[in-house]
């Protein structure tokens, strides 16, 4: 059987890793790719770092803008998926997100942010996002911001998993966010945990994949106070609010890592019974969805992944 | 861990309840003996099934659309020991 080699650094404020099974000595190269890849993404879409081309591009809202070949491609599919789901998605919300504290990387907020202005909120600005092929320029609606939070870990574990697969079969973890490649030898996918958000030290499911993505979204991490008021991360695109949503967490089965990323978060933040009819219109997707009183639902597809639930593990 | 699961289907959804308060004796030991922790008062039938879970036969949570309910049980699969999976799926962005 070929060696399993593994690389695990932190990027984009998270914990991130890497599998690859292979004798190559090449592929520990590739896993050394892996992070610098992921550390390229953060430098260009994160909205915290003012050097990044993403805040260049939101410093300058309403006027066209050059966008480096990352923050086009990520813009590109983000606005495609926009409109797929009618603004479920909405990668616009970045002046919304800022306006309910999250300004910077969640590790520098303070316990109660009061700074943020609340701002008014205009639903639907993706829609005035401009692409010109062309120039290779977007414009952003001038007072708008691009959030990618919501799809960049996820399209970069995906093309991460690219860069693995030549030598063998492979697994990425942005995060969280998970790109599972052919499956491991001598077994039909690769053993995965969906964390407990009720109890963080453990897992509500084992599932085991093989070539497609696993993601979780929820308001379990990433809250914070402001003015006396608990805010998350998760925005409505209506109210540009965070999310008043009944879900602490979606985990979504997905054939990529990026489309599995963008569903849990809809999911998420539309709550169970949007979930319901949004999982019926989407059945190619499979999800395991927990509330706050920690009672969990799953959609059909889900219980083909699942090894079993609340596992108990050996090491 | 004080956990378990009961499964209902609805319409081809899935509940599962969890519980950590004080233990049902009478679920636990439906749950083979590993369910301290767990209470069940709200559910008006439990059959124990096989393994570690049971079915309920109840509507109560039954999303408002939902269809009516299936009989079939969904978990079969015994809960047992296995070896740490590599990554876990968790909410960080």
């Amino acid at each position: 059987m070929p060696i399993l080699r593994s690389h695990q650094f932190r990027a984009m404020n998270c914990s991130m890793a890497a599998w690859v099974y292979s004798d190559e000595a090449e592929a520990v190269v590739a896993l050394g790719r892996v992070e610098a890849w992921m550390r390229q993404v953060e430098a260009e879409l994160s909205r915290f770092l003012p050097e990044s081309d993403l805040s260049r591009l939101n410093a300058g809202a309403g006027a066209p803008y050059a966008a480096g070949d990352l923050l086009w491609q990520v813009t590109g599919l983000a606005l495609e998926t926009a409109r797929a789901t009618g603004g479920c998605f909405d990668p616009a919300l970045g002046r919304a997100i800022g306006a309910a504290g999250y300004d910077r990387s969640f590790e520098l907020l303070a316990p109660d942010e009061a700074n943020a202005a609340p701002s008014p909120h205009r639903p639907g600005l993706w829609q005035q996002i401009i692409l010109d092929a062309g120039a290779h320029t977007i414009t952003l609606p001038a007072g708008s911001a691009l959030d990618l939070g919501g799809i960049a870990k996820g399209w970069a574990a995906d093309a991460a998993l690219r860069l693995l697969e030549p030598f063998g079969p492979a697994l990425v973890d942005a995060g969280g966010d998970l790109a599972a490649g052919a499956p491991p030898p001598e077994a039909d996918g690769w053993r995965l945990g969906i964390l407990d958000p009720m109890q963080p030290e453990t897992d509500v499911a084992a599932v085991e994949l093989a070539s497609c993505g696993l993601a979780t979204s929820g308001v379990d991490h990433r809250r914070w106070q402001q003015r006396g008021r608990m805010q998350h991360h998760i925005i409505d695109p209506l109210s540009g609010q965070p999310a008043n949503t009944d879900l602490l967490t979606a985990s979504v089965i997905a054939p990529t890592a990026v489309e599995a990323d963008i569903h849990a978060l809809v999911l998420a933040a539309g709550g169970l019974a949007a979930a319901h009819s949004w999982l019926r219109d989407h059945p190619h997707l499979a999800a395991f969805l927990i509330d706050h009183d920690g009672a969990a639902f799953q959609s059909p597809h889900f219980a083909d992944y699942v090894i079993s639930y609340f596992p108990i593990y050996t090491n | 861990m004080a956990a378990l699961a009961l499964s209902a289907t609805l319409g081809g959804w899935a509940l599962i309840v969890r519980d950590a308060q004080p233990a049902s004796p009478t679920i636990a030991g439906a749950a083979g003996g590993s369910a301290d922790g767990l209470r069940l008062e709200p559910l008006p039938t439990v059959e124990p099934l096989p393994g570690n879970f049971s079915e309920i036969t109840s509507s109560q949570f039954a999303p408002a659309d939902s269809p009516a309910l299936q009989a079939a049980p969904i978990f079969t699969l015994p809960r047992g020991t296995m070896l740490k999976p590599l990554a876990r799926s968790r909410s960080s962005n």
